[in-house]
Order: C-alpha cells, then sequence, then structure tokens
C-alpha cells in the first residue's frame, strides 16, 4: 500500500492533478455550487476536444518531438467534415474523412522529421500553414453546418454527458494500447535519447513517424469532435489551439526536452487549461483584462506544476 | 568461427583514425585491444559494431563477408558491444533497459513477466539480482556499468566487444567480470576486450592486439609477454627499469599558491588533493578520461562549489566568475564550445574577460595580440578568419593579458600545429617568469615532456582512475614512464 502512494506521487502527472483540485476548491470557495450538471455537461462538451488533441500532442512530446502543426490541422479537418457533410454524405463517411486527414497530416510531419530529419519545430511550422492554407482554400469563410443528428448526439447523448465522454475514452485506451507495446517503451526511449536508443536497436526512425501518425489520428478524432460540438464549418476555428494544448502538456508533467510524462496525466492540464478560461470568460466582465487574468493563471499553472514537481522530487530525497 | 579484420581503414576528414587495421580472432578466444589515446580501438568496436562504416578493407566472419549498416543488423549478426559512454535510459525500468534491444512480445503487447524472467536470469550471472527494483539514475557508476555488460550478455552475443567496462568497477565487480569471460570462452563465444588496465589484460585475456596512432602495431600471445614489453609497443619506445630513479627535489621551501584540498570526483567516487607552488608548471598526464578535466574545471567553478586555499587564503569557488576575479584563468579545451565568440572581432575576444568581468579596459591590443605570436591583419576582423592555432593563441592572450596567478589549461594545444604549439608553450614559460603558475592537461605525452624541458620548475602527474598514481620530477619525466603509469602499471607501490 505504501508502495502504491510512492509509485502514485511519483508519477509525473500528480503534480497537475493537485493543481487541478487546488483549483476547483478555490472556485467553490469563490462562488459556491458552480459545480452542477449544467456546468460539467458544458464543460466536458466544450473541452473534450482539447483534451483528445493534448493526448495526442503528448505523444509527440514524450517521443522527443515537437507539433505546432495541430491548430492548422484541425481546421482542415473541421472544414473536410462539414464540406462533405453539405454535400449530402452521412456521419460515418465524414467521420471517417476526419480521421484519414488527421493521419495524413501526421505521417506527413513525421516522414519530414524521420525521412528528411527537418526540426520538427520548422517541420511543423511550415506543414501548420500549408493544412491552415487549404482550409481557407477549401472554405474562405465561415460557412454550412453538420448534420442534425450529430449536434444531438453530441450534446444530448446520456443527459449530455456520455458523447464527450465516449470520444475521451477512445483516445485514452488508443494510448494505453500502444503503451503496452514494444512501440511504447520505444517512444519513451527515444524520447529520452535517441542515439542510445539507436545503439540499443530501436528503430528511431519508425518511432519517430509513428508518434506524428498516431498523433495525427487523434487530432483527427479530437477534430470530429470539435466539429461536432460547433455544429459548422469554420476555416480558422483550431488556430489558437495549439499553445493552449502545448501549455496543457506541460501543466500535466510532459517534459518538452521528451521521455518524460504519462499522456494520461496530460488530460489534468488541458482540463486545468480549459477551466480557467472557462471561469474567467464567466467571471471577469471587462473582456479587455479578460486575456491577462487567463495568461496570469496560465502562467501561475505552469510555473506551479514544474515548481510542485520539483519539490516532491527533493521531498522524496 | 572466426572474426578477420582485413585492411580496416576509417578517415574523419583528413585525419586517419584507423590505418590498414589487421587481426583474426577464433573461436573461444579472449582478445585484448589496447593502445594509448586516440590509436582507433574505439574506432575498430565501432566499426564492428555497426555504429561506424569503414572506408576501406574488408570484415569476414567465418569466410562470409561481414557488412552492417547498423547496430541492428550487427546484433542481428551476433556481434554485441558494450558502450563506454553507456546505453543506459534513466526514464527506463531495469529490465525494460535490459531487454531494449529484444523486447518479449505475447499476442501483441509486451510481455513484462518474460522481460523480467529474462533479467533476473541475467542479473544473476553478474551477481546483482538486488538491482532488478531500483532506478538507473540512483545507481553508482559500477553498477551502471556492470548492467552494461548485463545488457550485452541478454543478448546472446557470438562476438562480444567489451569497451572499458572495467575502468570504473570495483575489484569485487572485476572478480565476476573474470569468471563472466571464463564461461563465455567455454561456451565458444569471442570475446575482444578493450581496456587500458594492463593487469587485467594479462589476467583474462589469452591474446593481445597493440594499436598505436591508428596502426596496428602487432598482435601477440599474453603469456610470452611481460608489463615492460607491451607498454613499449604502446608507446613506440623501449622501457626500461633505470630511469624510474627520482630526482629529489627538496619543495618545502617554495612557496604554494593554491592547496586544492580534497577535489571530489564524482565518477571515480574519489578525491584528488594538489598543491600547486609559485613559478611552477603541473603537467597533467594520463588516457583520455581519468578524471583529469573533471579535476581542472573543479577548480575552475564549473562542475560544483570548491573550497581550496589560495595566496594563503580559503576562497570559495563556486562559479567561474568568482574563480576569475580570484586571479584564475581557464582555457578550455572545446575551443569551439567554450574559448572563442565566433561572432564577435579579434580585439573583442580579446578583451572580453578584461573589459567585462575585471572592469579593466585593456590598452595596447595590437601590442599583446603580436606577442602572443598572433598572426592576423587588422583586429577588428572576425576571430573565425583565424585559423585554428591563431584563434587559440587569441584566447591565450585573453586569459594571459589579466595577469592571472595561476592558468588551468585543458588540453590547449590539441589540434594546433607545432609552431602554433610552441608560440603556446613560449607564453606560458613568461607567464611563469612573471610569478604565474601553469596547471596544464595534455594528451599527448610527447607534448607534456618537451614543455616541463623548457620550463624553470616543472612536475608532471600522472592520473590514472580519478587518482594522481605518481608524480614525475627531472629526469623522471620521460615519454616511457608517463606511459607506464598512465596504463596503471606498478599502481601499489605509489603511495
Amino acid at each position: 500500500m505504501k508502495d502504491r502512494i510512492k509509485v502514485f506521487i511519483q508519477w509525473p502527472a500528480f503534480a497537475s492533478l493537485v493543481l487541478l483540485l487546488l483549483f476547483l476548491v478555490i472556485n467553490q470557495i469563490l462562488s459556491p455550487g458552480y459545480l452542477n450538471a449544467g456546468f460539467i455537461t458544458g464543460f466536458l462538451a466544450a473541452n473534450a476536444p482539447s483534451i483528445i488533441v493534448t493526448i495526442g500532442l503528448s505523444v509527440v512530446l514524450i517521443s522527443g518531438g515537437m507539433d505546432i502543426s495541430l491548430g492548422g490541422l484541425i481546421c482542415l479537418i473541421n472544414v473536410i467534415y462539414v464540406t462533405l457533410a453539405m454535400k449530402g454524405f452521412g456521419i460515418g463517411v465524414c467521420a471517417a474523412a476526419c480521421v484519414l486527414v488527421g493521419v495524413l497530416g501526421g505521417l506527413l510531419n513525421g516522414i519530414c522529421v524521420s525521412v528528411f530529419r527537418v526540426t520538427p519545430l520548422l517541420t511543423t511550422f511550415a506543414t501548420s500553414y500549408i493544412f491552415g492554407g487549404i482550409a481557407l482554400w477549401i472554405m474562405p469563410s465561415p460557412t454550412g453546418s453538420v448534420q442534425m443528428d450529430l449536434l444531438i448526439w453530441y450534446l444530448g447523448f446520456g443527459k449530455g454527458y456520455l458523447a464527450p465522454i465516449i470520444f475521451i475514452v477512445i483516445a485514452i485506451v488508443l494510448w494505453l494500447v500502444v503503451k503496452r507495446t514494444k512501440m511504447g517503451i520505444w517512444i519513451y526511449a527515444v524520447g529520452q535519447n535517441s542515439e542510445k536508443s539507436y545503439v540499443s536497436a530501436v528503430p528511431v526512425n519508425r518511432v519517430k513517424l509513428f508518434s506524428y501518425t498516431f498523433a495525427g489520428l487523434l487530432y483527427g478524432i479530437g477534430g470530429f469532435a470539435l466539429t461536432a460540438y460547433c455544429g459548422a464549418g469554420d476555416p480558422l476555428i483550431a488556430q489558437s489551439m495549439t499553445m493552449k494544448v502545448i501549455a496543457a502538456c506541460v501543466i500535466g508533467g510532459i517534459l518538452l526536452n521528451g521521455g518524460i510524462g504519462d499522456s494520461v496525466g496530460s488530460i489534468f492540464g488541458a482540463t486545468f487549461m480549459g477551466l480557467v478560461i472557462t471561469t474567467v470568460l464567466s467571471s471577469v466582465n471587462n473582456s479587455f483584462f479578460q486575456s491577462f487574468a487567463q495568461g496570469l493563471i496560465m502562467l501561475i499553472g505552469v510555473v506551479g506544476s514544474v515548481v510542485l514537481s520539483g519539490f516532491i522530487k527533493k521531498f522524496q530525497e | 568461427m572466426e572474426l578477420v579484420c582485413n585492411q580496416v581503414t576509417k578517415r574523419f576528414g583528413s585525419v586517419v583514425a584507423l590505418s590498414n587495421a589487421t587481426m583474426t580472432i577464433k573461436t573461444g578466444e579472449v582478445r585484448a585491444l589496447v593502445g594509448g589515446n586516440g590509436s582507433g580501438k574505439s574506432t575498430l568496436s565501432k566499426i564492428l559494431g555497426g555504429i561506424l562504416y569503414c572506408d576501406e578493407g574488408e570484415i569476414t566472419m567465418d569466410g562470409e563477408r561481414y557488412e552492417v549498416s547498423s547496430p541492428k543488423e550487427a546484433k542481428a549478426k551476433g556481434i554485441i558491444m558494450t558502450s563506454q559512454e553507456l546505453s543506459l535510459l534513466n526514464n527506463l525500468t531495469v529490465e525494460e533497459n535490459m531487454c531494449l534491444c529484444d523486447l518479449d512480445v505475447k499476442g501483441g503487447f509486451v510481455d513484462r513477466s518474460q522481460m523480467r524472467k529474462r533479467t533476473r536470469e541475467v542479473l544473476k550471472l553478474i551477481g546483482k539480482e538486488e538491482l532488478l527494483n531500483l532506478r538507473i539514475d540512483k545507481m553508482p557508476a559500477n553498477e551502471k556499468y556492470l548492467l552494461e555488460l548485463a545488457k550485452a550478455l541478454i543478448q546472446k552475443p557470438q562476438v562480444l566487444i567489451v569497451d572499458e567496462v572495467t575502468s570504473a568497477l570495483y575489484k569485487s565487480d572485476v572478480e565476476v567480470v573474470e569468471k563472466l569471460l571464463n564461461q563465455l570462452k567455454e561456451e565458444g563465444v569471442i570475446v575482444l576486450f578493450i581496456s587500458h588496465r594492463l593487469n587485467e589484460v594479462f589476467a583474462f585475456c589469452d591474446t593481445v592486439t597493440v594499436l598505436r596512432n591508428g596502426d596496428t602495431v602487432g598482435t601477440f600471445q599474453v603469456k610470452d609477454l611481460d608489463e615492460n614489453t607491451l607498454i613499449s609497443y604502446m608507446s613506440g619506445r623501449d622501457i626500461t627499469e633505470e630511469i624510474m630513479v627520482s630526482d629529489s627535489i627538496d619543495e618545502s621551501d617554495l612557496e604554494i599558491v593554491l592547496r586544492t584540498g580534497k577535489v571530489h570526483l564524482p565518477r571515480f567516487h574519489k578525491e584528488v588533493e594538489l598543491d600547486v607552488h609559485k613559478s611552477e608548471f603541473i603537467g597533467v598526464a594520463g588516457l583520455d578520461g581519468q578524471g583529469q578535466t573533471t579535476f581542472l574545471r573543479s577548480l575552475f567553478g564549473l562542475e560544483s562549489t570548491v573550497n581550496v586555499e589560495f595566496d594563503g587564503k580559503p576562497l570559495t569557488i563556486s562559479s567561474p566568475r568568482k574563480a576569475v576575479k580570484a586571479g584564475f584563468a581557464f582555457v578550455s579545451g572545446d575551443r569551439e564550445k567554450e574559448g572563442t565568440f565566433k561572432e564577435r572581432s579579434i580585439a573583442e575576444n580579446f578583451a572580453v574577460v578584461s573589459d567585462m568581468l575585471l572592469k579593466k579596459k585593456p590598452k595596447n591590443i595590437d601590442d599583446y595580440l603580436k606577442k602572443a605570436g598572433v598572426k592576423y591583419n587588422r583586429c577588428e576582423d572576425l576571430i573565425i578568419s583565424l585559423s585554428g592555432g591563431n584563434q587559440q593563441k587569441v584566447v591565450i592572450a585573453r586569459w594571459t593579458s589579466s595577469n592571472p596567478k595561476i592558468i588551468l589549461a585543458d588540453d590547449p594545444t590539441k589540434g594546433i600545429d607545432i609552431q602554433a604549439r610552441r608560440d603556446v608553450h613560449e607564453t606560458f614559460r613568461q607567464l611563469l617568469d612573471k610569478g604565474s603558475s601553469v596547471v596544464m592537461i595534455s594528451s599527448d605525452d610527447e607534448e607534456l615532456v618537451e614543455t616541463s624541458k623548457m620550463m624553470p620548475l616543472s612536475r608532471i602527474i600522472v592520473m590514472y582512475e580519478g587518482e594522481i598514481v605518481k608524480t614525475l620530477r627531472g629526469s623522471e619525466i620521460t615519454v616511457e614512464n608517463i606511459a607506464a603509469y598512465s596504463s596503471g602499471k606498478q599502481k601499489c607501490k605509489v603511495g
């Protein structure tokens, strides 16, 4: 039992969980009773997409990579879904197209990084414009809508709780499956030190290719969820998502240098980020002050999670 | 089984790291590969391990051409090497590390119980079953090196290349390794044992191949050799016992500038202590990686905080800034990284320390640079317009112009031409005349001998595995003696 607790405290995501609970408690004190069913369902529906995308990005980060193209890619996914839906295709076809576009986009990133050995930051910077550019090309301005059935299902199924939860669970299960295969160990190995991994017969290039493609798959699922939530097409819908997701990963205990962290933990980071934004939007009326307040709390979150994990480490020694 | 290297050559740019290496190893043979710094032994083992390609020549296994382009392919053919830098990953568990090269899979998922079983078996072989539940980053160096060996063993090698694994081991661990090697030998495994510990070569190995400056000197039966002959093959000179006479110089009258106290070298779990006299030149000899660099860097506040006695007063050095203010100078062995500011001019590179740290605007920059023998056009030119040797002279002039009381130089003449070397030595001599002291590491034993001869007061300390094993003075300072003590010879006789 004591060992269990120790392992739990050593978990890279522990600090972010503490941070999240702290934030919930503070909120509860400031505005008692805000955690009602309406708030929770609304929060889940709005934040399931970014939670899924955070899991995807965290896999890339653990393998030592970086991906800033996810915003552009998700815009493209949204646009393609709505365009297909307007042409009369069913939900299944549109969803499959989302996943396919995500996987192909991730594959392109992966090929540039692993085969052509371009720095991940540069590669994904360039591809973010490619993905975002195609989205604008297909759909120059917000338009269209998704199938009514999808909208009703996403916001109403199981009293509004279940649809977002199903999406999140799919993402978590996908990662847990990968984590238990050879690839799971390889991802951590390559993220820690790619040369040592190469000497240990780990197929480094394949691992990098896989991590970007896997992330692309999750962006596809996340993009589908986002489209179901918004119900409409918008070529700029996810452009501001990239940095928020990266910050969520850091708060969730993922090291940007690679090798350390747990994708499940990054969920706490994403939830924290979502809560911050919702809380600030609902409690701060002056819109000029909102960005500042959000930024301040995020900074406290990032610094807090880093300081807290450092403190935990020291405390154990 | 038979492994044959025929005329294997490897070049890095214009430098020949390995030239026409030729040897034949038979099944069940434990072959030692020895040689000094830059002899090419690591290059040869990396070629066999699939990390480097060879430019010319041919390697065959059982008459079949052995050509691999990655460690994975080498492993598939049964050639497994341990890495001197260690291939263990801190974020993985012990069993994940051990089995990383060949993870067990059951039904698509990693089979952890099988991995644990295999790991336990191999840890039993090295007598360290208790390591199974520890974290890699918390382990002391000797246990990491044993694990590195275990990681090679778990892959069931046909040819095992052991690269300097024993250098960080304790005596009891070395006995375990010896037992293991004997066992492998009986199983018909070829072992290529790279070590600078000559006593181990004599204890474990059947045959020895000597490399020197990339050339193969020859292969010998260990039982036909004695230590002196082997050292003379390695250094290319005859070793005779009678040189080892000590001139007694009375050092008690000399003024001590720096008493280092005990400086801790974490990798070796050892402490080094050195007293530096006024106007003295101390050459630090030894094979690469025996703690010389760490020792020197510690004194400049680059490793951790050290407490020394400087000029008769206690001094805590917690950063290079503090060291410089106290009168230390440090010439790094890595000019690219720690010597020059590439995008800055010669004058700025020269003046940086006195200008920015000591708050003294240097005057007559041209005079200084000319005196240091720098060949340049205008001192406003970028430093990278100069040759490597001239760049290094600027770096050294930077430090000498600040009138340091002590200069710590980490292989300052590495990779520069002979004339530039002489100029550097001359600069150091002039500093001694002015009352400064110089501590200089060099990987070139001949340079140490020459330099110590031109200095009025000089001493060579030889470091081996994190200890000063011998101090050479006067006529004792010879390439032969340095080579002998660098290889750990007669370690027990030295106090």
